[in-house]
C-alpha cells in the first residue's frame, strides 16, 4: 500500500460536471481529491482486505442473529423496545439489505482492524462506483496510470445485479427512494442509487423523508397517498424510531432498504458484542462497554465512541491517558463505547481510513478517505485507489 | 442510453481476472437524465391529464367547456365526495398543520358522519376537459402545510402550497374556471373512504439533530 502524488487533472472538475457528481467541493474545501491516489497490491486487496470483510460482514450477521433472540443486547444497544418486534420481524423474514461499508484501519502491514460498519446509511458511494472508476479509465486512457492497473470496485455492476435480485424477489414494481431533499450529498447518493435500479428495471421514485405519509390502517405512503411497497431511506433507523411514526413500523407492510435489523449493526455498540463473541480475533479491536470494569483493560490509550454517531462526531481519543483528539457533536445521550486503539496509518503526514463495500453479503470494493487528524470527519476527502499490475 | 460510458477498448486490461466493473453508465445522474433530475421529474413513465378546476359549483355551471349534464353531474359528485372522503382529523391544529389557518371546518357543519372531527374546506374541485379522458371528479383542498409555507399557511387563503387531493396528491393553485395537467396518477387515484394520512412523522430527529451541530444529513 503505497501513496503516489500525481498531478490533478487540469480539467477534472468539467470530467465531474459531465458525470452528474456535483458534491466534489464541501464548504468551498475539496471533496474529492486526485493530488494522489493509493497503489494496493493485489494480495492487499484480496487477503487483507476483502477475504476479511466477507468474514466480518458474516460475524456480523451471527450476531443480528443472536441480538434479535436476546432483550438484554438489544437493551444494550439502546434500541428503544416499540423497535425489537419490527428488528425481530425483519431478521425472520430475512427482509434483503442492499449495501453497507466496513470502515477499517490498514496501512499495508498487519491485520486490518474494524472501526465500525456504516451499515444502515453510507454515503461515498457514488463516488467510490463511478468517478473513482472514470478516473481510472481516464488515467489509463491517457496513459497517467501505468498500463494494467486495476481497481476494487465492481460496486455500479454488483449494485444493478442485487437490485435486480430484489425486483425479482419483491412483490412490488419499484422501490421509493427517500432522503432529505435538501442534503446534496444524501441526495447525490439517493439519486446514484436511484438510477442503478432503474437501469435494474425498477420504477425508483423519490419522495423526501418528511412527505412519507401514514394513513389510518397503519400502512406507509406516498405523496399520491398509494402505498409504498419498498422504501429505501437514506435516514438511520435510530431517527426513524424516534421520530412518531418510528412505532408505525413494525405493523406495515412497508419493506425497507436497509431493513430494520441493520440497526443491530449500524450501533457502536455491536462493537463490544462481537469482540465478547470471538476475543482476539485478529480483525477486531477489544472493545467494552463504557460501563463495563473490563474497559480498563485497554489501558490508558483507547477511543471512546457514542453508540450512535456519524462522521466522526463525539469520538474522543485517548493516548497514554491524554486526549490526542476530540470530535464535536450533539450525540452520545444513549452512551458510549471504549475501543482499543488503532491509530489510522500516516501517509505523507495524512491518516488514511480504508472504507470496505458489501453489497448484498459479499465485498464489492473500495473507497479511501484521508484526514489531517486522527478522527475522520465530514472533512476528509476522498482519493482513488488502483490495484498496481 | 447511456450518456457516460468507456470508449471501447481504451485500456489494455490486465490479463488476470478484473476486480472492477466491466463498465460503468448512467442513465438518470449524468447527462439527460441531470436534467429531469433537478426538475424532480424521475418517473418518466407518468403521464398527465388536463384537468379543469372550479372554486365554486356556480362558477362550473356556468362555464361552458362540457355539456350542461356533465357539468351538473361534476357539481353534484364533488359535493357528495367531499362529505364522504373529505380527510378527518382529530383536532383542528392537525386540520391546519396541513390545510393552513381558515383552511379547515367543523365535521359537523359539511356532514353528520364527520362530527367532532375537523375537515379541510373543499376549496376547488376537478374534472377532467373531456368526456373522453373518463376521470373522475375530485374535490380539491388548501395545501399549505406550515413547514413548506409558513408565510402563506399563517396568514391564511395564500394560494402558494396549491391544493391537494383526499388522497394527498398535489395539485398546482390556478384559478376557478382555468386548466391545468396534473399527473394521471393523482388525477385516477379517488379516496374511497375519508382519509387520515398524517405526514411529517418521518424526519424531526434528523432535522433537531443536524440543527444542533450534526452532519448535514442522515449519511454517513
Amino acid at each position: 500500500m503505497r501513496r503516489v502524488p500525481i498531478p490533478e487533472r487540469p480539467d477534472w472538475r468539467e470530467h465531474a460536471a459531465r458525470a452528474g457528481f456535483h458534491f466534489h467541493t464541501f464548504d468551498g474545501a475539496p471533496y474529492w481529491d486526485e493530488s494522489a491516489y493509493y497503489a494496493f497490491s493485489l494480495a492487499e486487496i484480496e487477503e487483507d482486505i476483502e477475504e476479511p470483510s466477507r468474514a466480518l460482514h458474516a460475524l456480523c450477521l451471527a450476531f443480528v442473529d443472536r441480538a434479535v433472540a436476546d432483550g438484554e443486547i438489544l437493551a444494550s444497544l439502546k434500541i428503544p423496545e416499540h423497535a425489537w418486534d419490527a428488528i425481530r420481524a425483519s431478521w425472520r423474514r430475512r427482509d434483503p439489505s442492499l449495501y453497507g461499508r466496513l470502515d477499517l484501519s490498514y496501512g499495508g502491514t498487519g491485520p486490518a482492524k474494524l472501526l465500525e460498519y456504516n451499515a444502515d446509511t453510507p454515503t461515498a458511494l457514488y463516488e467510490s462506483a463511478v468517478f473513482q472508476w472514470l478516473w481510472l479509465e481516464d488515467g489509463l486512457v491517457s496513459g497517467r496510470l501505468p498500463p494494467g492497473s486495476d481497481q476494487f470496485n465492481a460496486l455500479h455492476e454488483r449494485l444493478i445485479a442485487r437490485f435486480a435480485e430484489l425486483g425479482a424477489e419483491g412483490a412490488t414494481p419499484g422501490i421509493a427512494f427517500a432522503s432529505f431533499s435538501d442534503a446534496p450529498e444524501d441526495r447525490g447518493t439517493v439519486a446514484y442509487l436511484q438510477d442503478c435500479a432503474l437501469q435494474a428495471g425498477l420504477a425508483a421514485p423519490f419522495l423526501p423523508v418528511e412527505a412519507i405519509g401514514l394513513d389510518a390502517r397503519g400502512r406507509f405512503v406516498d405523496e399520491a397517498g398509494r402505498l409504498i411497497g419498498t422504501l429505501f431511506k437514506l435516514y438511520p433507523w435510530e431517527w426513524m424510531f424516534a421520530d412518531p411514526f418510528g412505532r408505525a413500523v413494525g405493523a406495515s407492510p412497508t419493506r425497507f432498504l436497509e431493513p430494520p435489523w441493520k440497526a443491530v449493526l449500524s450501533n457502536k455498540g455491536m462493537l463490544a458484542h462481537l469482540w465478547a463473541m470471538e476475543p482476539g480475533h485478529p480483525n477486531l479491536l477489544p472493545t467494552f462497554f463504557e460501563e463495563d470494569p473490563a474497559k480498563a483493560a485497554l489501558g490508558p490509550s483507547f477511543v471512546k465512541k457514542p453508540l450512535y454517531a456519524r462522521e466522526g462526531a463525539n469520538v474522543l481519543i485517548v493516548r497514554d491517558g491524554a486526549v490526542a483528539a476530540q470530535g464535536e457533536g450533539p450525540y452520545g445521550a444513549e452512551g458510549y463505547v471504549r475501543q482499543g486503539l488503532a491509530a489510522l496509518p500516516r501517509f505523507d503526514g495524512h491518516h488514511a481510513l480504508v472504507g470496505s463495500w458489501i453489497v448484498g453479503d459479499a465485498p464489492a470494493g473500495l473507497c479511501l478517505r484521508e484526514g489531517d487528524g486522527l478522527i475522520t470527519t465530514d472533512r476528509a476527502r476522498f482519493l482513488p485507489h488502483v490495484i498496481a499490475a | 442510453m447511456s450518456d457516460v460510458a468507456p470508449a471501447p477498448e481504451p485500456s489494455a486490461r490486465p490479463a488476470r481476472f478484473s476486480k472492477r466493473s466491466a463498465t460503468v453508465s448512467l442513465v438518470l445522474v449524468a447527462g439527460a437524465g441531470a436534467a429531469a433530475l433537478a426538475l424532480g421529474r424521475l418517473d418518466s413513465s407518468q403521464r398527465e391529464e388536463e384537468m379543469l378546476v372550479y372554486g365554486s359549483l356556480g362558477a362550473c355551471i356556468a362555464q361552458q367547456v362540457r355539456s350542461a349534464e356533465a357539468r351538473i353531474a361534476a357539481a353534484k359528485d364533488a359535493q357528495s365526495a367531499y362529505a364522504a372522503t373529505a380527510p378527518r382529523y382529530e383536532t383542528e391544529a392537525d386540520c391546519q398543520r396541513h390545510h393552513g389557518r381558515g383552511g379547515c371546518v367543523p365535521g359537523a357543519t359539511v356532514t353528520e358522519a364527520a362530527a367532532g372531527r375537523t375537515l379541510p374546506v373543499m376549496a376547488a374541485f376537478m374534472m377532467g376537459r373531456t368526456d373522453e379522458q373518463a376521470v373522475p371528479v375530485q374535490p380539491l383542498y388548501p395545501h399549505a402545510p406550515e413547514e413548506e409555507e409558513p408565510g402563506q399557511a399563517a396568514s391564511g387563503g395564500g394560494h402558494a402550497g396549491g391544493y391537494c387531493t383526499a388522497s394527498g396528491g398535489r395539485v398546482a393553485y390556478v384559478g376557478s374556471g382555468s386548466g391545468v395537467h396534473v399527473a394521471a396518477t393523482i388525477a385516477r387515484t379517488v379516496a374511497t373512504t375519508p382519509r387520515t394520512v398524517s405526514r411529517g412523522g418521518f424526519g424531526g430527529t434528523g432535522r433537531s439533530t443536524m440543527a444542533s451541530g450534526g452532519h448535514a444529513g442522515g449519511g454517513g
